[in-house]
């Protein structure tokens, strides 16, 4: 490609860099960067793709391959570290429309999981899912196990799930894991985990009106007399 | 005797009783069952395409987590409950064994998993309580004689004839464990005919019809219980008994439910099985 021969140069004097290409583009950006960063000193403003810059909020998924291999790697632009002859592109969305469900009239079980996600049953166990996962989650097995009406074990696997979407980008069922494992999270912990006592407690206490006077109180407080009672709160019962 | 164990997805879903009374005679036997810590479904149909391997990789991950752990239980000997699920892993591994250029293929694309050694051997229930038949002797505590039983195989156990469990035009391996353990045979012609399968969710009245025949005939030939051993099959026969107009007087339950009825292991049945069973035993003895 012609336009990887011309290459930005814009790194600081004396230091160390290292060439990716972006989107088939070649930038010179000093080692040891964040690909995020890394595109901000080559001159990109990022506006979408961009997010929490924590590696939680899963809006820089990025796919990149290393000079000399097939393999299609992984990972957040936010944590990922640039390497010499790094190919890139930040793919910050899957998409797909959510699907529209009544949660108090769904079951924990496969059945109404895959009326409202049928193509799981196109799984073929591939495995590309897994593989393109940027927090490395057992993807297929997870779809495995819904498939089987294992929402507990599905919702376990995919605890630590950002909805990125890498996977519902390679998967070659299309299934739409960024909302399937949602609704399945849903109904794990309506109907599968169990009950916090004191939550329900807390709740009956707020419904029935307990905390509507105080409430009304700090209301009507004061703006610097509410930041004194903030600042002075009693954190933690001992 | 060890076996691994491949249960399959419907099992899980639709088939508790099923897995929970093979599970139950198995362990009565002294056959030690270790359920794989991972699998994936089947692909539940085998895919006819000869040039469509991505089809057949549930199938050949479920025999790579198969040889994994062989090494650590000591046996390669894979067992299913489901006649589905046992025919596309069966004939998974025939195919990976008769073409090793498939074999590569595969395993040149599950690069994270280990290489498959076609080293694994797929079994049915109903092959292992048929090599097991003394013991199932030694153990029953309940007497066989006067229920007149009819054996209904389905399909996916018996074809194609390269992976089936006995002779797919005259089965006969079930009825043989059945009069082993000193049961009554009631032959008829439709013991591998078609019950529907799939149509069940496209068009009932192909179920009732095809799964009405097969009931028919069975119980105007005397059947008091008809046997079988596919959830489907199981689940097609029990709606289409449950539409007729008449109902004969058959009825139908997994062979794992009534091994383990003669068996006396009365807790694994659920009381809707174990009423049903105790009321054909008891029948029976009164009409013969």
């Amino acid at each position: 490609m012609s336009s990887q021969k011309t290459v930005v140069e814009s790194s600081p004097k004396g230091s160390r860099t290292v060439r990716i290409y972006f989107m088939g583009r070649a930038y010179e950006v000093p080692e040891g960067l964040t690909i995020m960063k890394a595109l901000e000193y080559a001159g990109y403003r990022l506006i979408r793709g961009v997010g929490c810059r924590g590696g939680f909020c899963g809006a820089c998924p990025t796919a990149y391959r290393l000079p000399g291999e097939y393999k299609l790697r992984i990972g957040l632009a936010c944590q990922t570290i640039v390497q010499d002859g790094m190919h890139l592109v930040i793919l910050p969305y899957s998409p797909m429309e959510k699907p529209k469900y009544d949660l108090e009239k769904l079951k924990a079980d496969a059945g109404d999981v895959l009326r409202i996600f049928p193509e799981v049953s196109r799984c073929v166990s591939c495995n590309t899912c897994t593989k393109a996962c940027p927090q490395g989650l057992e993807v297929m097995d997870a779809v495995q196990a819904i498939l089987r009406g294992d929402l507990a074990k599905a919702a376990n696997l995919i605890f630590d799930c950002i909805s990125c979407g890498l996977c519902s980008l390679r998967c070659p069922a299309e299934i739409r894991h960024v909302h399937l494992f949602q609704l399945v999270r849903r109904l794990y912990g309506k109907y599968i985990l169990p009950k916090a006592k004191h939550l329900e407690e807390r709740v009956k206490e707020i419904q029935e009106g307990k905390y509507e006077e105080e409430l009304k109180k700090l209301m009507s407080m004061a703006i610097e007399d509410l930041k004194k009672l903030y600042s002075q709160r009693e954190i933690e019962k001992a | 005797m060890k076996l691994l164990y491949y249960p399959g997805c419907t099992i899980k879903r639709n088939a508790l009783e099923y897995e929970r009374t093979s599970l139950a005679v198995l362990n009565k036997l002294g056959i030690d069952v270790i359920e794989l810590d991972k699998w994936y479904c089947c692909g539940a149909l085998y895919s006819l395409a000869i040039d469509d391997l991505m089809k057949h990789l549930g199938a050949v991950r479920t025999l790579v987590k198969a040889q994994v752990q062989s090494r650590n239980t000591g046996t390669n000997d894979l067992l299913t409950l489901c006649p589905m699920c046992f025919n596309v892993l069966k004939r998974v591994n025939k195919l990976l064994i008769e073409n090793p250029d498939n074999l590569e293929t595969i395993a040149k694309f599950m690069d994270e998993e280990e290489p498959y050694n076609v080293g694994v051997n797929v079994y049915h229930i109903v092959e292992i309580l048929s090599n097991n038949i003394e013991k199932l002797k030694e153990n029953i505590v309940k007497d066989l004689n006067g229920v007149n039983i009819a054996v209904y195989y389905g399909c996916t156990l018996l074809r194609p004839k390269e992976i089936a469990i006995d002779d797919p035009e005259h089965p006969w391996i079930i009825e043989k464990l059945i009069e082993d353990l000193g049961g009554k045979i009631v032959d008829y012609p439709f013991k591998s005919e078609c019950c529907g399968s799939y149509q069940v969710l496209i068009n009932r009245d192909i179920v009732y019809d095809k799964s009405g025949t097969i009931i028919n005939e069975a119980s105007t030939r005397g059947a008091d219980l008809i046997v079988t051993v596919c959830p489907l099959c199981y689940y097609n026969l029990k709606i289409t008994l449950k539409n007729m107009k008449r109902p004969p007087k058959a009825k139908i339950v997994y062979i794992s439910e009534l091994l383990a009825y003669l068996l006396g292991l009365d807790k694994v049945l659920s009381t809707e099985t174990k009423a049903l069973l105790e009321n054909v035993f008891s029948q029976a003895g009164k009409n013969v």
